[in-house]
C-alpha cells in the first residue's frame, strides 16, 4: 500500500513536470507481443467496477487516441459498442468474461484492449478535496486469447489554491477550490494521463506499431523480451 | 522514482507531435455520451478532424466509421456507406469490420486488396 502510495506521488510530480510519465520499475516482458506483432488493436467498453454510472462514458472518449498514437489501427470505439449491444453484449461484464479470441472472426481484431475502472472518485476531507482513478489495463490477443500485455494506473488530483500570504484568506481560496473540485471532479484530464502513461512509458508502455514505420520493430532496446 | 525519470526523459522526445489529427474528438465524444443532445457538435468535430486528417493524410483510425455510425443511425445509409468504404481503404485492418457492416447494409463488399475508394 505504502508503495503504491509512493508510486501514485511520483507518478503525480513527473506529471506535473511534463506532460507524461512512466510509473512502475518492474520489467515487462514484450516477447509474446513482438511474436504476435498486432497491428489492430479493439478496445471494448470498460468495466466499471465503481458506483461511478458515468465512469465508462467518460473512458471510452480518451481511450483510443493514446493508443493509435503509439501506431497501431484503433477500432472506432463507439461503433464497436453499439455492434456490442447490438449483438446482445451490452453489458461490459459479459464482454470481459468472454474469450478475447471470440472477437477475431467478428471484427478481424488482432488484439483486444480490456480497462476495468478499479476507482473513480472525489473525496473531500476538511478543506481538501482529492479526485482519485485507478485503471487496469489488459491486451489479448484475437487470435489465441493470451495476454500481450499489462498495465495498471493510479492517478490523484488535489487542487492548491495560490499562496496569498494571509493565512484565513488561504485558507478561505483553499476551501473554495477544493469545494469546486467537489461539486466537479475534473476526471478527464486525469483519466487521458493515466492513458498516456500506460500507453507511451518507455519500457512500460506499447511497442511502437506500424503506423510509426521508423520505429515498428526498432524499438526491442527499449522494450525488451524478458 | 529514477526508472520514472529516466523513462520520462525518452518519452519527452516523442511527445509533441501527434501522428494522427484528432481535433476535438475526445471533447466531443465525452459531451455526446453524456448527453446524446450533444450529436451535431459530435458530428461535426469529427467531420472538422477527418478535413485536417486528409490534407496531411493523418486521418485518425475509426473516425470515419464513427462519422459513419452516425448518419446510420440517422437513416443516412449512402453517406454511411461512403464513410465506411473509406474506413475501409485507408485502413486495411478494418476490412473484415467494414465489410461486414457494409454487406449488412446491403452494399457491395470490396475486392480482397482492392480500392474501395
Amino acid at each position: 500500500m505504502i508503495i503504491r502510495k509512493s508510486l501514485a506521488v511520483a507518478a503525480l510530480a513527473c506529471a506535473a513536470l511534463l506532460s507524461a510519465c512512466a510509473t512502475g520499475p518492474a520489467p515487462k516482458s514484450y516477447a509474446a507481443l513482438r511474436a504476435e506483432n498486432p497491428r489492430s488493436v479493439m478496445v471494448v467498453p470498460a468495466l466499471n467496477s465503481t458506483v461511478n454510472v458515468d465512469a465508462a462514458d467518460y473512458f471510452v472518449s480518451t481511450i483510443s487516441r493514446p493508443v493509435a498514437e503509439r501506431g497501431y489501427y484503433v477500432f472506432p470505439a463507439h461503433m464497436v459498442k453499439g455492434v456490442l449491444e447490438d449483438e446482445g453484449l451490452s453489458d461490459a461484464g459479459l464482454v470481459h468474461q468472454a474469450d478475447a479470441a471470440r472477437f477475431g472472426p467478428l471484427f478481424g481484431c488482432d488484439a483486444v484492449l480490456f480497462v476495468e475502472i478499479q476507482k473513480w472518485e472525489s473525496q473531500y476531507i476538511l478543506i481538501s478535496t482529492s479526485t482519485n482513478v485507478a485503471f487496469e489495463y489488459t491486451l489479448k490477443s484475437c487470435r489465441s486469447g493470451q495476454v500481450l500485455w499489462s498495465d495498471h494506473q493510479e492517478m490523484t488530483y488535489s487542487p492548491q489554491a495560490s499562496n496569498s500570504g494571509n493565512p484565513l484568506a488561504d485558507l478561505l481560496a483553499q476551501a473554495i477550490v477544493s469545494a469546486l473540485e467537489k461539486a466537479k471532479p475534473n476526471y478527464m484530464p486525469l483519466t487521458q494521463q493515466a492513458n498516456l502513461t500506460a500507453t507511451h512509458a518507455l519500457g512500460q508502455g506499447l511497442p511502437a506499431g506500424p503506423y510509426l514505420p521508423a520505429q515498428h520493430r526498432q524499438d526491442h532496446k527499449s522494450f525488451p523480451d524478458e | 522514482m529514477m526508472a520514472a525519470v529516466t523513462a520520462l526523459t525518452g518519452l519527452a522526445a516523442c511527445a509533441p507531435a501527434t501522428r494522427f489529427e484528432w481535433g476535438a474528438y475526445e471533447p466531443a465524444l465525452y459531451a455526446y455520451a453524456q448527453n446524446p443532445e450533444n450529436r451535431e457538435a459530435y458530428r461535426t468535430a469529427l467531420e472538422r478532424a477527418i478535413e485536417a486528417g486528409r490534407k496531411r493524410d493523418a486521418v485518425a483510425p475509426g473516425l470515419l466509421a464513427e462519422l459513419g455510425y452516425l448518419h446510420l443511425q440517422a437513416g443516412e445509409t449512402a453517406q454511411a456507406l461512403t464513410l465506411f468504404r473509406e474506413e475501409r481503404a485507408r485502413f486495411p485492418e478494418s476490412a473484415v469490420f467494414m465489410d461486414r457492416v457494409i454487406v449488412g447494409l446491403g452494399g457491395q463488399a470490396a475486392v480482397a486488396g482492392g480500392e474501395a475508394q
